[in-house]
C-alpha cells in the first residue's frame, strides 16, 4: 500500500507550510480577519451587505491557494495581473470570478453599476427644497478630501496615490474605487478595502463625534417642515439632465459616475416601475455583493504585507474622521447662517455615505429631542455630498491622471 | 416649458445658459489662451458654472404659503 502523504490531500495546508513564514503569518491571520468580517457583518456590528461576501472571500482565498505547477503556488478564483491578451485569455478559462473582474471590475463597470442604483435610492428633491445650505455642508463635508492629500504627500506618497486615498474622505466607496483605479492601479485593492472598512465603522463611529462637537440642546434642534416645497418632477429631471451635462463636459473624465447616479434620479422622477425595481435591486445588490467578494478574493498575503498598507490604513481614518468635523462646522455655519433655526447635526450628512450618515443625523436628532425631524435636510446634504465628492473625484483625476 | 418648470422658468433658463457658457469658456476658449488670460478664463468659467447651477436652484425655491401645493400650480 503506497504511503498517504496528508499534505498532498490538503493542498492549502501543504503550501501553507511551505510558504515563507511572513506570507504564512499572513495568510493566517487573513484567514481569521476574514471569519471576523463575516461575524460582525452577520451581528449587524458592520455592513452586512459588504463584509459578509468580502470576509468569505478574504478567508477563502488565503485558505484555498494550490500548487499550479512546480515551482508557482497560486489559486483558481482570479489573476488581478493578468494583462497580456494570451496570459487574460488562459486565466479568463481557469478562474472562476476572471470574468466578473476582467469586464466588470478592472474598468470601473461595478462601481457605476452601484452609482445607478445609488441615484434610483435617492430623491434630489431633498436637495432641491434648500440647495444652498446641502451646497454649504456638502462642501465643508469634502474637508477630508482636500486636507488629506496634502497629509499624504507630506508622508511621501506620490500625487496620484495621495489623491486616492484622500478620496477615502469623501466616504463614497464607488467613488474611492473608480478614483484609485484611474489614479493608483496598483494600491486600488488596499484603497478600496480601507474605505469600505472605514465606512462599515462610520456608522458606529460617527455618533460619538456629533456628540462631541453638538451639545445636547442644538442636536434636539426643531426645525420648521411646514415650510418644505414640493418639487416637481419636471423640475428634479431638468435639474439632473443639466447638471450632469455640465459636469461632464466639465469633467468628462468622471462622466460615467455623473452619467449613473443622474441617469438613476431620471428613471426614479420618471417612474417607469420595471426599471426603477431592476436597477434599485438586482443591480445595486448584485454589484454590491460581487464588489464585496471581489475585494475580499483581491486581498491576498501579499497585498498587505506591502508596507503602504499601514500608512494607507492611518490616511484613511484621517480623511473620515477630517470630512466629519468638516461637515458639523458645515452644519455650524449654516446654522449660524440661519439665524439658529437649522440644526447643526445635518452637517455630518454632508459625508456623502448615502443614507447612512442621513440616517446618522436623524437617529441623533431625535435621541436629543423626540419631536426633532431633520431628515429631509440630512437626505439633501447627502445627496449634494455625492454631487461634490464626484466634482472632486473629476478634478483630482483631471489633473493628476 | 411653463408646465414643467412652474413660474420661475426665467431662473431655469438664464442659469442653464451661463453654466453652458461657463463650460464653453473652461473647455473650449481657456485651452486656446496661453498665459495668466488663460487661467483667468479657466477661474471664470468655473465660476460662470457654478453661479449658473445656484441661478437653476433659485427657481425651485417657493414661498411658504406654497409648500405642500402641487408645483406647477399657482
Amino acid at each position: 500500500m503506497p504511503e498517504i502523504e496528508f499534505l498532498q490531500i490538503f493542498q492549502g495546508l501543504a503550501t501553507l507550510l511551505a510558504a515563507e513564514p511572513v506570507i504564512a503569518l499572513a495568510r493566517v491571520a487573513l484567514i481569521c480577519l476574514g471569519i471576523a468580517f463575516v461575524y460582525l457583518g452577520v451581528k449587524g456590528t458592520l455592513e452586512p451587505l459588504i463584509m459578509i461576501p468580502m470576509g468569505f472571500g478574504m478567508s477563502s482565498v488565503n485558505a484555498g491557494v494550490l500548487a499550479l505547477s512546480a515551482t508557482k503556488t497560486g489559486t483558481l478564483f482570479l489573476d488581478p495581473i493578468a494583462s497580456d491578451p494570451a496570459q487574460l485569455m488562459d486565466a479568463l478559462q481557469i478562474n472562476f470570478l476572471q470574468p466578473i473582474y476582467t469586464f466588470s471590475f478592472s474598468n470601473g463597470l461595478i462601481a457605476v453599476l452601484i452609482f445607478f442604483g445609488i441615484g434610483v435610492l435617492s430623491d434630489i428633491g431633498y436637495m432641491l427644497i434648500s440647495p444652498m445650505r446641502c451646497m454649504i455642508i456638502a462642501i465643508f463635508a469634502e474637508l477630508g478630501t482636500v486636507l488629506t492629500f496634502p497629509i499624504a504627500v507630506a508622508l511621501g506618497l506620490p500625487l496620484n496615490e495621495a489623491a486616492a486615498i484622500a478620496m477615502v474622505g469623501s466616504a463614497d466607496a464607488p467613488m474611492v474605487l473608480y478614483t484609485s483605479l484611474l489614479l493608483a492601479r496598483d494600491l486600488f485593492v488596499p484603497i478600496t478595502i480601507v474605505a469600505y472598512l472605514y465606512l462599515s465603522l462610520a456608522y458606529a463611529g460617527y455618533p460619538y463625534l456629533v456628540r462631541l462637537m453638538v451639545p445636547k440642546r442644538l442636536r434636539g434642534l426643531v426645525m420648521e417642515t411646514k415650510s418644505i416645497p414640493n418639487i416637481s418632477k419636471g423640475e428634479k429631471i431638468t435639474f439632473a439632465v443639466i447638471t450632469s451635462t455640465l459636469l461632464s463636459f466639465l469633467f468628462p473624465v468622471a462622466s460615467p459616475l455623473f452619467m449613473g447616479f443622474f441617469l438613476g434620479i431620471i428613471i426614479r422622477e420618471s417612474g417607469v416601475k420595471p426599471f426603477i425595481e431592476f436597477i434599485g435591486g438586482p443591480v445595486l445588490y448584485g454589484a454590491t455583493f460581487f464588489l464585496g467578494l471581489l475585494l475580499g478574493v483581491l486581498f491576498e498575503a501579499s497585498t498587505i504585507l506591502d508596507p503602504k498598507v499601514i500608512l494607507l490604513l492611518i490616511l484613511g481614518i484621517t480623511a473620515l474622521l477630517l470630512s466629519g468635523i468638516g461637515g458639523i462646522i458645515g452644519g455650524y455655519v449654516v446654522y449660524w447662517m440661519s439665524g439658529k433655526t437649522f440644526n447643526p447635526v445635518i452637517g455630518i450628512a454632508g459625508v456623502s455615505c448615502l443614507p447612512t450618515t442621513a440616517k446618522v443625523a436623524q437617529k441623533e436628532a431625535r435621541a436629543a429631542n423626540k419631536f426633532a425631524i431633520i431628515l429631509p435636510w440630512a437626505m439633501g446634504a447627502s445627496v449634494s455630498g455625492v454631487i461634490t465628492s464626484a466634482i472632486i473625484a473629476g478634478i483630482y483625476v483631471s489633473l493628476l491622471r | 416649458m411653463k408646465r414643467v418648470l412652474g413660474e420661475r422658468r426665467n431662473y431655469w433658463i438664464a442659469g442653464t445658459a451661463i453654466a453652458f457658457l461657463g463650460a464653453a469658456l473652461v473647455r473650449l476658449i481657456s485651452p486656446e489662451i496661453e498665459g495668466t488670460l488663460g487661467w483667468v478664463t479657466l477661474g471664470g468659467g468655473h465660476f460662470l458654472v457654478i453661479a449658473g447651477l445656484v441661478i437653476i436652484v433659485f427657481g425651485t425655491r417657493r414661498r411658504p404659503e406654497d409648500a405642500f401645493r402641487p408645483a406647477g400650480e399657482t
